[in-house]
């Protein structure tokens, strides 16, 4: 028998409740539901045509276009808590990243994280919002930063949220397993057997209570198709790859070395703790990049826009120049 | 932060942008043209236009009050400029009026962020720089061949010193070897969303009226307005008044 479960008694951060009590929806609720779902169409030479599902919120002019940019395992799901209080600042534009959610998934190969940042510069012009800010979690975050290396026209200016940075012993092991031939297929299946438990499993809140069976489809659905599956491989083997992060990493240390500052408005947003990604990520990147400000966030996960949307915001909306006008 | 005039001062992209604010009511975004400054507006019927609209009247960059350490100008980059002077107000949406480089900072808005521009009025602007206009922007004299008068002209506009006029002549010559900046083609154009006027002079020696015509069969939902015997920006001084009032009624309707 069973014991039985402590009634009222408040999770640890991190604890994770288990499947089988999570609650249909989630107990804090969010308007993802009732933003417009949208599709574009991208077109990139190696991402080919991409039919792209999007979010957007509060469209007829109340604010600058602002673009929120998920990271691994998650999808514009993620961004459910800050759409309302950006909402008010902001126009908000929420894509689905290719082969996550319900956009279109890229060819195998196609996933480096200088295409995908790429493709992000492609959304902002088949949408119409080149050379606005954005809000960037995690892999998206990491993406972001990319982008702005390359073409820093692209963005007006980036808040991080907790992004990795710097090739860890995890990802350098994941890449090698992963580059043997079959466990990419092998990894695909893993997250196909059983999608609804392994994005409850693999996505990790300070506040678990925060966790619910919708948002296990959100993020498992798209796992459970061959497409997505493959889609979610291909950036844990070729978007976060190491060795690309190592490039990443060099090319800021040169410009460091050269006095160069990143070259648009940049603030990171990290949470003291997480599982998944390390917090120092934050402290090395501000180190790299003098005169960027680093906010720390208590009480929150690398999803810090999930378990603390609020202290997001607060730290958010000043940077990105947002004044709401009548 | 506030500098000289009624004017306010933002950082942004890498210069500090110089911009003034008359009027209330919903925003209406003037940009000058080049060589010139926010204040070239008085004698191109601000008076009539603050009447009706919260006018927002930046100093692009390099000009007036705004500085740039790059030294060159392109139209993008002023779009680019602009878009973040209507995030930082909090303009999600607005309309416009450019003149000549104005006019195609707003092409640039207009193409890159579809939705911030509600409409718009573009005073001879281009989809690019034709023959006749690279061999009058070759014939550009430089700052030593350039007149006292042309000298006390520009110092009344732009605040930064004579090496800030001195890039000016520069950049209106270097803009004779400039072919990607204003490379807009009928496709590109078709999508602006903003209701367009488009206001030509019939004998604007750079730019021949045709291109009038290429944009306006280009941008959608366009509008032109020849002005018989008119030349390059036929809005000043004795045309003020009239330009003013089509203006407004222009984007007024819808």
């Amino acid at each position: 028998m069973r014991e039985p479960h402590p009634v009222a008694q408040p999770l640890r951060p991190f604890q994770r409740l288990p499947f089988a009590e999570l609650p249909a929806t989630p107990r804090r609720p969010h308007p993802y539901f009732q933003t417009e779902a949208r599709e574009a169409t991208t077109r990139s030479a190696r991402l080919g045509e991409l039919r792209i599902h999007y979010r957007v919120h509060r469209e007829a002019g109340s604010g600058p276009p602002l673009l929120l940019i998920h990271g691994l395992m998650t999808t514009s799901y993620s961004w459910r808590y800050v759409i309302e209080p950006l909402g008010r600042h902001f126009r908000l534009y929420i894509p689905d990243l290719p082969g996550c959610g319900r956009s279109q998934a890229a060819p195998e190969g196609a996933y480096g994280a200088a295409e995908i940042a790429a493709w992000i510069g492609e959304f902002q012009r088949a949408v119409g919002i080149e050379g606005c800010a954005a809000i960037g979690n995690s892999m998206g975050g990491y993406l972001c930063m990319r982008l702005a290396l390359d073409r820093p026209e692209a963005l007006s200016g980036l808040v991080n949220i907790h992004s990795p940075a710097f090739p860890d012993a995890r990802l350098s092991l994941l890449g090698g397993v992963l580059r043997a031939p079959g466990a990419r297929r092998l990894a695909a299946w893993l997250a196909r057997r059983d999608p609804l438990r392994w994005a409850h499993r693999n996505v990790h809140y300070y506040h678990e209570d925060l966790k619910s069976i919708e948002e296990a489809h959100e993020y498992g659905d798209p796992l459970a198709t061959e497409e997505g599956s493959r889609a979610f491989a291909s950036y844990l083997a070729e978007t976060i790859a190491p060795g690309a992060m190592g490039d990443f990493v060099r090319d800021l240390e040169a410009r460091k070395g050269r006095g160069e500052r990143f070259p648009i408005p940049l603030l990171l947003v990290y949470a003291r703790e997480d599982p998944l990604v390390a917090p120092s990520n934050g402290e090395r990147l501000q180190a790299l990049l003098p005169g960027t400000e680093l906010r720390w966030i208590e009480e929150s996960s690398h999803f810090a826009h999930v378990d603390t949307p609020e202290r997001v915001v607060e730290a958010v909306v000043p940077f990105l120049g947002g004044r709401s006008r009548p | 932060m506030s500098a000289g005039n009624d004017g306010q001062t933002v950082q942004l992209n890498g210069i500090e942008l110089y911009y003034e604010e008359h009027g209330q009511g919903e925003p209406l975004l003037l940009l000058h043209g080049f060589t010139g400054c926010a204040g070239d507006w008085a004698h191109a019927g601000r008076d009539q236009l603050v009447r009706e609209y919260r006018l927002v009247a930046p100093d692009a960059r390099g000009h007036g009050r705004s500085t740039n350490p790059e030294r060159s100008i392109t139209h993008r980059q002023c779009a680019l400029d602009t878009l973040a002077l209507l995030d930082h107000l909090g303009i999600g949406r607005c309309k416009a009026i450019g003149m000549s480089m104005g006019g195609n900072t707003l092409l640039h808005m207009a193409t890159l962020q579809p939705e911030r521009i509600e409409a718009m009025v573009l005073v001879s602007a281009t989809m690019y720089f034709p023959e006749q206009a690279r061999r009058i922007m070759a014939a550009s004299p430089m700052a030593e061949e350039q007149p006292p008068e042309a000298w006390e002209a520009m110092r009344r506009c732009h605040r930064r010193g004579d090496e800030q006029i001195q890039a000016l002549w520069e950049q209106q010559r270097a803009f004779k070897d400039s072919y990607d900046d204003m490379s807009f083609t009928p496709p590109s154009l078709s999508r602006i969303t903003a209701r367009t006027l488009i206001v030509y002079g019939d004998r604007d020696p750079l730019y021949p009226v045709e291109m009038a015509v290429e944009m306006y069969r280009a941008i959608p939902r366009s509008a032109l307005w020849v002005v018989p015997g008119g030349g390059h920006g036929p809005i000043f001084l004795e045309a003020a008044e009239g330009f003013a009032r089509a203006a407004l009624e222009f984007l007024r309707e819808g």
